[in-house]
């Protein structure tokens, strides 16, 4: 949960739908923002972008709740952003580094408390024959990514659990390619020790 | 060792495109077996994706309407914020220029006024400074000056102050 008010109530404010005012703003339709994306290009683009975004942020900070709320929030910013992308991959980077920024702002301001992102009660919405198997691999890598400093675990997950290449990593964590290599080599090799339970010199 | 493989790229796409291990060429794997950075990297991608894929499955994102509907609201409410801003301020200063107007005009149509402004300013060790302010224009580039020293930054304060 949240200690900073500044963020929660900033979407707690926008999320308030029960409130007279958000109400009969929308039953009037006289709210139309300066978005550059009209709402069905919006909704398709969240609907493919949404799930794994949240897992992005879920492992980047590590608190399930500062996911929930951040995601929201990003999805906000870009829109305010109002640039047109030329292709598909700009618009996901441009997302993803808004999320990155807002992550790294809600860390500096201690609103994001690290606890279990997966528990036992999300065993039924695990798809999968084997689900049990897939939440103690689940376990292993959320301990170990614990392990690993915020822009450790964004590289690692932008190159190994979304494939993503050397350049759009970059530019989705504000980084020079050239400085990406050996920082993500480091990161893996931590990673990697971690994973086969060796707490190695590699691991913090 | 300094972290790169000629083989790296094609482990992680096989791992991306589901074909590790089993649908890769024998040559692959043996070359995995033997080399720890395209062993790493079969070891985080497989451990990652299926990561990713049972965070995707419990992700409970709101429905994209209802992102775009209060995105919208959102952005109605901080442009109504941010319009409110330049009105107060415009309304301080407004209010700033009329009561140093009303100030000067007092000042330089006042007798009483400028007989006790003279008698103040007699102390004064020079004597050109009090047939200067003696002058209307000289109370009254006088008065603006002191206005705009106090009145301007508490309406700069009070604008800015108000957000
Ligand atoms: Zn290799």
């Amino acid at each position: 949960m949240f200690r900073d008010a500044t963020l929660r109530d900033a979407i707690a404010a926008a999320l308030a739908p029960a409130d007279s005012e958000s109400g009969s703003l929308v039953e009037s339709q006289d709210v139309r923002a300066d978005f550059a994306m009209d709402e069905d290009s919006f909704r398709s683009f969240y609907d493919r972008t949404a799930r794994g975004l949240w897992a992005y942020l879920a492992r980047v900070t590590g608190d399930r709740q500062a996911a929930d709320d951040l995601l929201q929030d990003a999805f906000y910013r870009f829109l305010r952003a109002g640039t047109e992308y030329e292709s598909e991959a700009h618009r996901r980077n441009s997302l993803y580094r808004i999320a990155t920024n807002l992550a790294r702002d809600a860390r500096r301001r201690s609103v994001v408390r690290p606890d279990a992102v997966v528990s036992g009660e999300d065993i039924e919405r695990v798809a999968g024959a084997d689900s049990a198997g897939s939440l103690d691999l689940n376990a292993d890598v959320e301990r170990a990514m614990s392990r690993l400093r915020p822009n450790e675990r964004a590289m690692l997950w932008l190159a190994y659990a979304e494939g993503e290449p050397h350049v759009e990593i970059a530019d989705r964590l504000g980084l020079k390619v050239g400085s990406l290599k050996p920082l993500l080599f480091r990161a893996r090799r931590k990673l990697a020790g971690l994973l086969r339970g060796k707490d190695s010199d590699h691991a913090r | 060792m300094h972290g790169e493989c000629c083989f790296e790229s094609e482990v992680l796409a096989a791992v991306v495109e589901c074909r590790w291990p089993e649908r890769v060429e024998s040559e692959l794997r043996v070359h995995a077996s033997g080399c720890a950075i395209c062993a790493d990297v079969a070891l985080l991608a497989v451990a990652l994706r299926e990561d990713r894929e049972v965070l995707k499955s419990i992700a409970a994102p709101p429905e994209s309407g209802r992102v775009w509907w209060m995105a919208q609201l959102r952005a109605r409410r901080e442009a109504e914020k941010a319009a409110s801003r330049p009105i107060t301020a415009a309304q301080v200063f407004g209010a700033a220029a009329t009561a140093w107007f009303a100030g000067a005009c007092f000042g330089a149509s006042s007798d009483w006024f400028r007989s006790e402004f003279v008698r103040l300013a007699s102390g004064a060790e020079s004597a050109g400074i009090g047939v200067f302010l003696t002058s209307g224009v000289g109370l009254l580039l006088l008065l603006a000056a002191v206005s705009i020293i106090i009145l301007v930054p508490a309406a700069v304060w009070l604008a800015v102050g108000k957000d």
